[in-house]
Order: structure tokens, then C-alpha cells, then sequence
């Protein structure tokens, strides 16, 4: 399996956080990696199931849920946004932003679920 | 070696992406013994299995990362909790470690190895907090009484009672003795032995502490209290805090101090010399002296009011001459104890070599008769010491010539034969210091001879030993 992805390809994924602190351990790479796709995508319908339903503090555990998965991924765009999300749940001024940054991480994370898919196969 | 003895560790996360880095992380070293937990409730259901390192992240589903922490600490205070968080606010960090964390590490690419690192810190802190515990406890066993006081002549029996009263409350106890009979000793025993013994024994000899420091080094001082302060400096009975202090030769301090010594223990509390903050004291109090204090106190040396505040439970000391048979125990005791030191085969004493340490008088008392046995130990052939092997004091061999209880010809021999050696046996001036005539000596002189070629007198009674 490639450590980062390939110049000039379309990969949204960065691997090379997950290298470096497993020093390259493939087992543990396929590992991370077999998790993000199994559970990422459940903890983005919930948060887009609290965010449709204005309920803010759940959806803004969904969002700190989604974080360390997409520091190991390399996510940094998408892992900010979901920070932005985190902290305007939290401030009833900010929740309109919510929604636009939920759709933008969905892509996200959709992208790079099936991008993994295929380096898992 | 504790360094590679296998180590129990709790790593609570409640996000499995993390979890199995946590997990990945740890296995690393195969001395880790890790238990994985997604709630703050399931790690504390299983503090029952002891583990030495918890890892909390700070933001779990149940409960915050600081109430985990407070939970742990109120259970064991001795476990040692890491805290790992998503958060960089660096007052968090303060907080958790104010509460008593280990550490704190963020949640980066650095993760690994700082959590490395902090758990090896902790297992070093751990070994260090375990051999702490297990020298506590071999000074405890060594100071059992069996252990630390040798002895059951009817006198040392009366002080094994009083050390048995003395050990159950917090009574002052004051401790009398010739010198080398072991106060010291004793107050370690009295102190090893109470509820107080897993706090600090502090030790303070008046004696040996020029006059002007002893008040700085009982009662601390601030900075620049005076000259020299460059710093604040506790006194020994904060440093007692909890535990005992043991001011030895009390009858050696100045009156003037004696006053706000008396203070000190009447209010319970010190103030730093050059400080205004009261602090409160509990240290008990052991005393020792080889004065008569209850003299001293006549003799205007001494303040009556401290006299009676320190008095509390006397314990008197037995000279070891009193002592009897204790001093072969104790011979046996020391002898062993050298031996063992000193990586010598078993060392005996020879019949003879015992009778001549039960005639002695022991005016340095055990302290005394541990360094004859040292010498007599290292003197010894054929790992039997004799009575020749056996060297007493010289500034006390006048008295110990009169504990042999010899016949008056034979004291009177060795008078002459002393006098003799002194003057390079000139028995005219002998004659002249004895205050007797010249032929006495020369008739005790033939009759030496005559009853050492008959072996009335053996040899080495010869020597003279004054």
C-alpha cells in the first residue's frame, strides 16, 4: 500500500500522519484504515441527522467523534471544517454556518471512504 | 529489577480510531500489561485489578476527563493517571495537572511517543515510590524490639514494658542513659513501632549543633531572616511534621532558647525565625540526656516548666555492667552482625573470652563494647576469639584492674611490675614513689619468680594492666 498518495492523482486522503506514528506498521495502517471506512460513515449520519434536527449538542459530539479518524486519515481540510462545526454547536449565533460545512464533510468523507475502499481491496 | 517487571496500565477511550492507537501504541513494549476501556464507568468498575498507569482521554461520553481523574485519585492516590486530549488550551493542562495527573499529552503526531515516554517516567517514579515503601518497611522490621534491643536481664525487661506503653499514644518520653547505652536506639524503636512510623523520624543532636544555629535549625527561617538567609529554610520540627523528633542531649541547651522551645510545645505551632506565618505542628516529642535533668533544674541550669512539659513517660537506661548476662547476648549479636558486614565465616567467642567481658565494667556501655568486638572480630585466629583478642579501653583499665577481683599479693605484684616497666626498673626510685623500701621490692620480686616457676601466678598475669 502507497504511504501517501500518488502526484497528480485525485486522493483527498494524506496517509503519511498514520506512517509516521506507527513507523510504517502495514498492519496497523489497514487497521486504521479498515475503521474509518466502517465507522465514519455512521457517525456522519448522525451528525447529519442532529444538525437536520437543530439538535446542536448531539451534533456537535458526532463532530468530536469524527476527529481523531481524520487526523489519522490526513483529512486536514475536512477535519477542520468539523472543528468549525464542534464550535459553532456550541454557539447558538454560529449554527447557520452548520449546515453548509456538514454538506462539505459529507463529500468529504464520502470521497475518501471510497478511495480507501479501493486501497483496502 | 522492577524496571523490567511487567506493569499494569488502563487506557480509557471512548473513540475506537484512537482506541486502537492506543492500543498499537502500547503493545510496542511487551512489559505492558494494558487493559482497554470506552467509559469512564468501566474503567472505575475495574480499579479492583490494581493497574499502576491509567490513560484517560480527556472528553468521554459519561463523564469529563477531570471527574475520571478525581474518581482515580480518590481510590488509589497512588495510581499514576495520563491524561491524553484532543484540547491545547494549555489552562486545561494546568488544572488536570493541579489535580494531581502525571501528564498531559495532546493529541498529535507526537502522541506515540510522548505517551512512551510519560508511561516509562511513570514506571520509574513507580519503582522509585516502591522502594521507598520496602525500605520503610525493613527500617520498620529493623527497629521491632526484638530486633533492635538485645536483651532480657530484669533490667531491660522493666524498659521493654515502659517501650510497650510508650508505643500505643503520643506521650513525650523522655530517655535516660550513660552514654552509649542506646537512647538513640530506643527512640528509633519508639517511633518504628507507633501509628506515626511511616512519617519522618528526625533526629537532632543539641550537643553537636554550634550554639547560635540551634534555633535556626529547630525552628527554620525565612529569607533574609538575617545574614546569610539567602533562602527560606524549614526547622527540623516542620521537617518532623506528622512524625517524631528526637532532640538528644536536651540538657545541653541554652536557657534563653529553653524558653521558645518551651512555647513551641506548649502552643503546638512554630514561627520561622524572621517570618510572621504560624505553623501548625503535630510531631511528638522524644527527648534524651545523659544529665540529671531533675539536678540540672537545681542547679538553675534547666527550666522547671520544660522539665515537667518534657518529662512525660521516663525511660531510664541500664549502665550495660548492670545488665548481666546481656552482655554476652549482645557480644553475640554485634559479633554477627560484623561478621556479616565484613563477609566473614562465623566468628565464636572462646569460653574465656566471655568471662573476661563479664568482668568488665563497660564505662562507654554497648557503644563501647561494639567497638571491642569489632577489633576482638578482626584480632581472632582460627575464627575463635580469646580472652587475649579482647582489648579494653586504655583510659579505663585502672578501674577494670580493680573489677578482676585479685588476691592483695597478686594486686601488689602488679603494682611493683607497673611501676617497674614506668621507670625502666629502677628500683630505687620505684622504692621512693611507692613509698616503700627497696628490699619489699626485691622480696616480692624473688617471690614472683619463685611463683611463676611454680605457675602460682600464670605468665600473662604478669603484664601489667594498669
Amino acid at each position: 500500500m502507497q504511504s501517501t498518495p500518488q502526484q497528480g492523482t485525485h486522493l483527498k486522503v494524506n496517509l503519511e500522519f498514520l506512517h509516521t506514528v506507527c513507523d510504517g506498521d502495514e498492519n496497523f495502517i489497514r487497521s486504521i484504515i479498515q475503521t474509518f471506512v466502517e465507522d465514519a460513515p455512521h457517525i456522519l449520519q448522525r451528525l447529519i441527522l442532529h444538525a437536520k434536527n437543530s439538535n446542536w449538542t448531539e451534533a456537535g459530539l458526532a463532530a468530536h467523534q469524527l476527529k481523531p479518524s481524520l487526523q489519522f486519515i490526513g483529512l486536514d481540510d475536512t477535519l477542520s471544517n468539523v472543528k468549525k462545526i464542534e464550535r459553532c454547536c456550541q454557539e447558538p449565533s454560529e449554527v447557520d454556518t452548520i449546515p453548509d460545512l456538514v454538506v462539505s464533510v459529507t463529500q468529504d468523507i464520502s470521497q475518501a471512504v471510497n478511495e480507501l475502499q479501493h486501497h483496502l481491496a | 529489577m522492577l524496571q523490567e517487571e511487567s506493569i499494569k496500565i488502563f487506557a480509557v477511550e471512548d473513540d475506537p480510531t484512537y482506541r486502537k492507537f492506543l492500543e498499537y501504541s502500547l503493545s510496542l513494549n511487551p512489559d505492558f500489561e494494558f487493559h482497554l476501556f470506552a467509559t469512564g464507568k468501566e474503567c472505575l468498575e475495574n480499579l479492583h485489578l490494581k493497574p499502576s498507569i491509567v490513560t484517560i482521554d480527556y472528553s468521554l461520553p459519561d463523564m469529563s476527563g477531570q471527574e475520571l481523574l478525581e474518581k482515580i485519585k480518590s481510590y488509589d492516590s497512588q495510581i499514576f493517571v495520563i491524561v491524553i486530549s484532543g484540547q491545547e488550551d494549555v489552562s486545561t493542562a494546568v488544572q488536570l495537572l493541579k489535580l494531581g495527573a502525571f501528564d498531559y499529552i495532546t493529541k498529535d503526531q507526537d502522541t506515540k511517543n510522548r505517551l512512551l515516554h510519560a508511561v516509562n517516567n511513570a514506571r520509574n517514579n513507580l519503582s522509585l515510590v516502591n522502594e521507598i515503601n520496602q525500605l520503610k518497611q525493613e527500617v520498620s522490621q529493623k527497629y521491632e524490639f526484638s530486633k533492635s534491643i538485645i536483651g532480657n536481664s530484669p533490667a531491660m525487661k522493666g524498659v521493654f514494658a515502659l517501650l510497650e506503653k510508650a508505643v500505643k499514644t503520643n506521650i513525650t518520653v523522655s530517655i535516660t542513659g550513660e552514654t552509649g547505652t542506646g537512647k538513640e536506639v530506643v527512640a528509633k524503636a519508639i517511633h518504628y513501632n507507633s501509628e506515626r512510623k511511616n512519617k519522618p523520624f528526625v533526629a537532632v543532636n543539641l550537643a553537636a549543633i554550634p550554639k547560635d544555629l540551634v534555633e535556626s535549625e529547630l525552628f527554620g527561617y525565612e529569607k533574609g531572616a538575617f545574614t546569610g538567609a539567602v533562602s527560606r529554610r524549614i526547622g527540623k520540627f516542620e521537617e518532623a511534621q506528622g512524625g517524631t523528633i528526637f532532640l538528644d542531649e536536651i540538657g545541653e541547651m541554652e536557657l534563653s532558647l529553653q524558653a521558645k522551645l518551651l512555647r513551641v510545645l506548649q502552643e503546638r505551632e512554630v514561627t520561622r525565625i524572621g517570618g510572621n506565618e504560624v505553623n501548625k505542628l503535630d510531631v511528638r516529642v522524644l527527648v534524651a540526656t545523659h544529665r540529671d535533668l531533675a539536678e540540672e533544674v537545681k542547679h538553675g541550669n534547666f527550666r522547671e516548666d520544660l522539665y515537667y512539659r518534657l518529662l512525660g513517660l521516663p525511660v531510664q537506661l541500664p549502665p550495660l555492667r548492670d545488665r548481666g548476662n546481656d552482655i554476652i547476648l549482645l557480644a553475640k549479636y554485634l559479633l554477627n552482625q560484623f561478621c556479616k558486614e565484613n563477609n566473614m565465616d562465623g566468628v565464636i567467642f572462646s569460653k574465656a573470652a566471655q568471662e573476661k567481658l563479664l568482668k568488665y565494667h563497660f564505662p562507654g556501655n554497648v557503644r563501647e563494647l561494639k567497638s571491642i568486638i569489632e577489633l576482638a572480630a578482626v584480632m581472632a585466629e582460627d575464627e575463635q576469639i580469646e580472652a587475649d583478642d579482647i582489648h579494653f579501653n586504655s583510659i579505663m583499665k585502672e578501674e577494670n584492674f580493680i573489677l578482676e577481683e585479685l588476691t592483695m599479693r597478686e594486686y601488689t605484684f602488679r603494682i611493683i611490675l607497673h611501676f617497674l616497666k614506668k621507670y625502666n626498673d629502677n628500683v630505687l626510685l620505684v622504692a621512693k614513689k611507692l613509698d616503700i623500701g627497696k628490699s619489699t621490692i626485691y622480696r616480692y620480686l624473688k617471690e614472683m619468680e619463685e611463683a611463676s616457676s611454680q605457675d602460682q601466678i600464670p605468665s600473662d598475669e604478669f603484664e601489667p594492666s594498669i
